[in-house]
């Protein structure tokens, strides 16, 4: 930097941008922040808590919200473990081997991601639905999949399918496969490995993709809604609940049990955190190496 | 324990990694298998291990065929470029790692484990380690960690993928007569792979130059420094100064070189272009009329030396 | 050389099979039964659904509103991004943190919340009616929940591009001469492009379906402010399962067509 007239200054400003222009990019941050997440944050709480504790609680306690709370739990309870076992072998068989169609193998895992959930939800109903491909069949045997818990569960998968994966798959490429190399050579057997060496080093990206499936799916609202009907303490989620709520005009119970939902957001967003900064630590470590 | 590497091809897909590989080791040698990147001397490590299957040809050790055998079954050590640590173990369970993993009835008790780690952290001289993370570990103390890994199976064939590769020079220098000793002790049939023929020559009892998915030439290290079979071993083995002559060219490495200031005797001119100290030699570049290559000289530093200077005139002959 | 797969790592079969079988009966068949349901029907009777000018015009107001939200969050993210990776600021973890609270709140809740705040008696919805116009029950309150479920996107996408530039890069180009400007626009545009092409992308895609948020703020008038995936509904309740499918299988095509002419942009700019 001797013969040139730039200073340190000169390209740290280059960096930076002026400071006039910093401020301003930072200023419309708070802003956008405001606008944009904190302030339907506030409506949500103030809402609710309009007529007072008393009517807010009650609004949760119902019979028809806690049978709704239920079957959310239940449906998430059921389609999260599904998808985290299809994601880590989905992982596993695209990061640990070379084969002819990978690329096309991972787009299909993305597709659910670019479908409409009410699509999700009607191809659903077109399969299972009374007039179905197999609604006959169905119906003989008495089976009901559309307008009951099964396909709740399987509306809920189909859209929560890729987040494990999607995790997984590049964590996995990154770390590659010579610890576990290593530990075959020492004698492991292919669940020893597993267990032992590749579980470990893949938790944390597990625990992250685990956060955001159980978000969505307990938040899954249009391929729910087409599949469910609407039966009240019977069919409804917790999302549902509070659109037949809303829909009743009855507003503060809807967003008393839509702040219940806001508080498992604001929960999983502290678990996605976590578990990131532990993702960003080994990371970081790798990197040394 | 013997190794014997017989018609052994591997193809990727269009590229052909090794050709036709027959290779005899003998029990307790320690050879390396030296060439320049993507010459396949890694994937011949990585078959002998059984990371890799080849598409025809044997690996027998001591008389065995192994070549269909499981990795779990050859009870070979690996030691790995970047040493593929466990990152999430301290450095005891890393060495403990593959005591645990045998079945039932050959797994040592935890106290025997105990014992059998802590003997091998000696010898590697890091007992004090034992409870930290590789992270927390230098480079050449991975590298230690990774060898008693290694050794803690009792494995009989011992192998090195670029063991030195990833360490700075000085660490690298010291291991490595680490590593000879070591291997004195405990005479370990072993195979080493290497870019580097500085440290196969100062470590191997015998080099395997390969280029090419081929095996130019196998011998002890002053058989292939002084009789190399081809140009190829010739260059690969440290630097080397082309001459034209009227028949044709004459190799010879820059210390195989007489100076003088006087012209005849059959000396060749050239004009001096640098002078380089390196330590007790001296390096000087040579321009010599009719080729564009310079020719390099390291000798001894004396009274020639003393005052010349850019531009003048020497004269040379090749001593081989 | 590349490491190459090692034959002894196990699972190839198992994992490769169950991951095919898992998809297979989950998202491809039940799509692919969607396309033969369609297959039912007659060219002409396809046409005639989807030729509907209610069909039309939701199509026209789905990937519109979709567009211009995506393109909103490609300005807003890109800020966003800028400011939380290159800058200090007293509040920019939580900030950063609560980026992703569009992904992590139910949409139904997003949309009930954006509705109470955008109404013409809500919060900024007084404001709005004040200065003479309305924001829900229009196009524009359809954006704007839009822009809310998807503004993760662009952010999320860019931000890692953006923190790996090096350093150098930019401090070599100041010293070349370049003045600020010119490095945002030779330097860091292009670099940040491809990015920026996918978080668009993926914008763009979840807001042409996306259904909770939206509902609530619509208004959803037959011709005016109904998105598609709410007349696939409407078409459901009423029992017509032709209709619902043709206008599934209309907004799978269009949407994928797009995201291909995305990919293809990209590619092109990636490959110069």
């Amino acid at each position: 930097m001797t013969s040139t007239t730039l200073t340190a200054g000169d390209i740290s400003a280059a960096r930076r941008g002026s400071p006039a222009g910093r401020i301003l990019l930072i200023l419309g941050a708070y802003l956008a922040f405001a606008l944009f997440l904190l302030l339907p944050l506030l409506v949500v709480l103030s809402e609710a808590l309009k007529l007072g504790l008393g009517t807010f609680f009650s609004a949760l306690l119902e019979a028809d919200a806690i049978s709704a709370l239920k079957l959310t739990l239940l449906a998430v309870g059921i389609s999260v473990p599904l998808n985290l076992v299809f994601g880590v072998a989905a992982a596993w068989c695209v990061s640990k081997y070379e084969f002819r169609g990978k690329s096309i193998l991972v787009t299909l895992i993305d597709l659910p991601f670019s479908v409409s959930p009410v699509i999700a939800g009607l191809i659903y109903v077109l399969l299972f639905g009374a007039q179905g491909f197999f609604g006959e069949v169905l119906e003989k045997y008495d089976i009901q999949i559309i307008f009951a818990l099964p396909g709740i569960v399987l509306a809920t998968i189909f859209v929560t399918v890729p987040f494990v994966a999607r995790e997984l798959i590049p964590l996995m490429q990154e770390q590659g496969s010579q610890e576990e190399e290593a530990a075959r050579l020492l004698g492991a057997s292919g669940w020893q490995m597993f267990w032992h060496v590749t579980l470990p080093n893949i938790k944390w990206g597990l625990i992250y993709g685990v956060v955001l499936c159980t978000a969505r799916a307990m938040g899954e609202f249009g391929a729910v809604s087409v599949v469910s009907g609407h039966i009240r303490g019977y069919t409804n989620t917790l999302p549902l609940h509070v659109e037949i709520l809303y829909n009743e005009y009855n507003h503060v119970a809807a967003f008393s049990v839509a702040s219940l939902l806001l508080g498992l957001a604001l929960i999983i967003l502290l678990l996605k955190q976590w578990s990131e900064s532990r993702i960003n630590r080994l990371r970081h470590t790798a990197e040394e190496e | 324990m013997s190794i014997e590497i017989s018609n052994v091809s591997k193809r990727f897909n269009a590229f052909k990694a090794l050709d036709q590989i027959n290779l005899h080791i003998n029990s307790g040698e320690l050879v390396a298998l030296l060439g320049p990147s993507g010459c396949g001397k890694t994937t011949l490590l990585r078959i002998i291990a059984g990371l890799e299957t080849p598409d025809s040809g044997n690996i027998v050790f001591h008389g065995e065929d192994v070549s269909r055998r499981d990795v779990r079954d050859r009870n070979v050590g690996f030691v790995f470029q970047h040493y593929a640590l466990f990152r999430h173990m301290t450095v005891f369970d890393n060495v403990a790692f593959g005591l645990r993993m045998k079945p039932q009835g050959q797994r040592p008790s935890e106290a025997e484990i105990d014992r059998r780690v802590h003997e091998l952290l000696g010898m590697v001289q890091l007992d004090w380690l034992a409870d930290r993370y590789p992270e927390q570990l230098s480079g050449g103390q991975r590298q230690r960690i990774a060898l008693a890994r290694a050794l803690a199976v009792q494995p009989k064939v011992l192998l090195l993928d670029e063991p030195f590769g990833a360490l700075d020079a000085k660490v690298r220098k010291e291991l490595r007569r680490w590593l000879a000793r070591l291997h004195d002790e405990v005479h370990l049939t072993s195979v080493f792979v290497t870019h580097d023929q500085e440290e196969a020559m100062e470590v191997a009892d015998r080099i395997v130059v390969m280029n090419k998915g081929v095996i130019e030439q196998i011998g002890s290290p002053s058989e292939v420094y002084e009789n190399p079979a081809s140009d190829f071993v010739y260059h690969f083995l440290g630097d080397a100064n082309r001459l034209r002559v009227d028949e044709g060219e004459v190799l010879f490495r820059p210390h195989e070189i007489a100076l003088s200031r006087e012209a005849g005797g059959g000396r060749h001119s050239g004009r001096v272009r640098d002078i380089r100290p390196l330590g007790a030699l001296v390096r000087i570049t040579l321009e010599v009329e009719g080729q564009d290559e310079l020719v390099e000289a390291e000798v001894v530093r004396d009274q020639l030396l003393a005052d010349l200077s850019r531009g003048d005139q020497l004269y040379f002959s090749p001593r081989c | 050389m590349s490491r190459r797969t090692s034959p002894v790592i196990p699972g190839f079969g198992l994992t490769l099979g169950y991951t095919l079988v898992y998809l297979s009966l989950l998202v491809l068949i039940p799509l692919g039964a969607m396309f033969v349901h369609a297959a039912q029907l007659t060219w002409a009777e396809f046409w005639t659904i989807i030729s509907a000018p209610r069909v039309v015009a939701a199509l026209k107001l789905s990937f519109g509103t979709a567009f211009v939200a995506a393109l909103i969050n490609g300005l807003i993210g890109t800020l966003l991004a800028w400011a939380l990776v290159r800058y200090s600021f007293p509040g920019r973890k939580v900030i950063d943190a609560m980026i992703d609270l569009p992904f992590a709140l139910p949409t139904a809740v997003a949309g009930i919340a954006l509705t109470a705040l955008y109404a013409p008696n809500g919060m900024v919805g007084q404001i709005a009616a004040w200065l003479g116009f309305k924001i829900a029950y229009t196009p524009l309150g359809i954006t704007l929940a839009l822009t809310f479920v998807t503004l993760p996107f662009v952010v999320r996408t860019i931000q890692p591009v953006l923190a790996d530039i090096p350093r150098e890069v930019e401090e070599a180009a100041a010293c070349l001469g370049a003045k600020p400007f010119q490095v945002v626009r030779h330097v860091l545009l292009p670099a940040l492009l491809p990015a920026w092409l996918t978080g668009f992308a993926l914008a763009f895609a979840r807001g042409v379906g996306e259904y909770g948020s939206v509902i609530f703020i619509a208004g959803n008038m037959p011709m005016k402010t109904e998105i598609l995936p709410l007349l696939i509904m409407v078409k459901l309740d009423q029992y017509d399962y032709h209709g619902a499918t043709a206008i599934g299988v209309l907004m799978l095509v269009v949407s994928f067509i797009l995201l291909l002419l995305i990919n293809l942009l990209q590619r092109r700019i990636q490959t110069p």
